[in-house]
């Protein structure tokens, strides 16, 4: 019978704890990503040995669609969709790593936040709503509400930095993009960089503007109405009547003047008489007015898409009204003058909507609305 | 020895006759600006902040545009459709003398004596719709304002503004009137066939201007102003043809 003293027992179990300890502290070093070069730091791996072969790809054009202008320096491939898709919900983004894009554009509400004004991290709130994101790919005179960027790359620089928003730097998230996997390779899969030191925040933005090129809603019933796939129920046509001004004994809504098909906004600016504002320097959000400088483009707002509309309450880049039934009587009856309001608004007695008419406009409103697009798989989150 | 020299020297020829490129004909050619612009009665318009009288009250103007379709100059086709946004370019004084100006790099040298244009949008165009285009054309979606689909055509003439009727300042209660037009029969086809004394000169660019004027272009038979309403489409159809008709006065050019 062998017998061991007690201190010797003791000092046996504090060695062996402490050998269990030490490998498995090796055992975790080994499972670190091991740098492909001797002299490679993690912000300077090398990635040359990652096959890069992008698969180039097109937008699927729907058939009453326009055809998207992709910038010739930021052509669609699977990867780069892939990983702009990854950056579009990854918190990475945040200075508190606790909020992503997505954060104020879920695929639930059409990529809006369901908010009047959008809020920040730490809940700092912002100023105005969110705008949905779907078919930005084809907007080409500016974007946000007053129009300040020009494409969807730049566009997707602001919020980073953003203090009311995702409230980084840039310089903060390239590093930790250089040193988080599966960043590294993605990137070299989808922009063909040979070493992390080439990530970029321009990089970054191309992917996720390739991702949001790729939101594209185009299956309301509406669309399907246009295909001839289905018909218009009595109401949802008188609605459509009015909406487009096709004529007949029904009243014209004005609608299509700012938000005509088949993306249903013209791309352009107004101001929609929302305000009661004594003149025009007297709007509390001068929108338009800001970027231009000049006073006859202040309290105009970019004319937001009526696609989806009723996923994405509440109305106006303010969120001021909560429903479609206040923004209908808004422009039915309560348009405020002031001197750039659209010519198209200022009828002398309203647009003269009976009640009737008002249910029919709201029940075509609703054809706008595309289910499956709301649940596409390939818009939601990777994580 | 005689005939092998000559065979030679016809062979030498003939292989370096083959060699010499067939002489290029080259045309020269220089560069135009052409700039559209339009004024009230003379006057440059500013958009919105400058204001002119129309039967004694004033008026101001907040949009002003148009497709222009089919401008030859002696034949050649410079453009076959654009779209004319002179609201984007009238918003000062000199913006309004430059007005929007498109440049060509490649125009024959020569004397041109005939011009023609339309304005609107020509029939096989307006078959088209926006959708059918890349969103920048000036038919695609980008301009989709200026397709009306009740009447499957293209806008092809705006002009909006604000009527100070009773003189008392621009309020509410003044007309807003915005006038739009569209449909095939409405397309107007403007031509000078013979007094255009146009040269082009190679290493002088030349400028053309187009010039509208919209007092011109309001002006009735019986030489009295349009009476400005408010929008309504209903009473459009006669304003339309008026203002289409108008156009062969209102638009002058000069270079």
């Amino acid at each position: 019978m062998f017998y061991f003293p007690k201190e010797r027992l003791l000092f046996s179990l504090v060695l062996s704890l402490v050998l269990i300890f030490l490998f498995a502290a090796c055992k975790k070093e080994v499972d670190k990503p091991v740098p492909t070069s001797p002299t490679n730091t993690p912000q300077e791996q090398d990635l040359s040995n990652i096959t890069y072969q992008p698969t180039f790809t097109n937008i699927d054009r729907p058939a009453n669609f326009p055809i998207m202008d992709i910038p010739e320096d930021n052509p669609l491939t699977q990867e780069g969709i892939e990983l702009g898709r990854r950056l579009f919900f990854d918190p990475i983004l945040s200075a508190n790593n606790e909020m992503a894009c997505a954060g104020c554009h879920f695929p639930s509400s059409a990529f809006t936040d369901d908010l009047a004004v959008s809020t920040g991290i730490d809940n700092k709130a912002g100023t105005r709503s969110s705008m949905a994101l779907f078919n930005t790919g084809y907007y080409t005179k500016g974007l946000f509400w007053d129009g300040r960027i020009v494409s969807l790359e730049a566009q997707a620089l602001e919020p980073v930095e953003d203090p009311l928003e995702l409230n980084h730097d840039w310089a903060a998230v390239v590093e930790d993009l250089k040193t988080t996997a599966p960043y590294p390779n993605l990137f070299r899969q989808a922009f063909g960089i040979d070493n992390t030191k080439e990530i970029t925040k321009e990089l970054a933005v191309k992917a996720i503007a390739q991702f949001e090129r790729t939101i594209i809603s185009a299956d309301s019933k509406y669309d399907r109405v246009v295909r001839g796939e289905e018909f218009f129920e009595d109401d949802e046509y008188n609605g459509w009547f009015m909406f487009f001004d096709v004529g007949g004994d029904l009243p014209d809504a004005e609608c299509a003047h700012c938000h005509n098909a088949p993306l249903f906004t013209v791309n352009d600016y107004f101001n929609n008489g929302i305000d009661s504002v004594a003149d025009l320097n007297s709007f509390k959000d001068l929108g338009l007015g800001a970027v231009t400088g000049r006073i006859f483009d202040n309290g105009k707002f970019r004319a937001p898409t009526l696609r989806n509309i009723a996923l994405t309450a509440p109305y106006m880049h303010d969120g001021r009204f909560q429903t479609l039934e206040e923004v209908i009587n808004h422009y039915n009856e309560g348009v405020h003058y002031v001197d750039n309001v659209d010519p198209l608004l200022l009828q002398p007695n309203g647009l003269g909507l009976s009640e009737q008419n008002k249910k029919d406009l709201l029940a075509f409103l609703h054809t706008l609305t595309d289910t499956s697009f709301v649940n596409n798989p390939t818009f939601q989150s990777p994580f | 020895m005689r005939k092998s020299r000559a065979i030679i020297s016809l062979l030498c020829l003939v292989i370096l006759g083959a060699c010499t490129e067939e002489p290029q004909v080259t045309v020269e050619t220089s560069s135009l600006k052409l700039s559209f612009t339009t004024n009230f009665d003379g006057e440059p318009i500013v958009m919105n902040e400058n204001t002119y009288l129309y039967n004694g009250n004033p008026i101001r103007f907040s949009k002003v545009n148009f497709y222009l379709s089919d401008l030859t100059l002696g034949g050649k086709e410079i453009i076959d459709v654009t779209f004319v946004d002179l609201t984007k370019t009238h918003t000062s004084e000199q913006a309004a003398e430059e007005g929007t100006v498109l440049n060509f790099s490649k125009i024959p040298v020569g004397a041109y004596n005939s011009i023609e244009l339309g304005i609107g949008v020509p029939a096989d165009l307006n078959r088209t719709k926006p959708n059918e285009y890349s969103t920048s054309h000036p038919l695609g979606s980008d301009n989709s304002s200026e397709y009306w689909e009740a009447w499957n055509s293209y806008i092809f003439v705006k002009i909006e503004g604000q009527y100070d009727s009773d003189d008392n300042g621009f309020d509410e209660n003044d007309v807003a009137f915005a006038y739009h037009v569209g449909q095939d029969e409405f397309y107007k086809k403007l031509s000078n066939k013979s007094t255009l004394e146009l040269d082009i000169v190679a290493g002088e660019p030349t400028d053309l201007e187009l010039r509208l004027d919209i007092k011109n272009l309001f002006t009735t038979e019986d030489g009295s102003l349009l009476e400005l309403e408010t929008h309504d489409p209903a009473n459009q159809m006669d304003v339309m043809r008026l203002l289409m008709d108008n156009f062969k006065t209102a638009l002058a050019y000069r270079f």
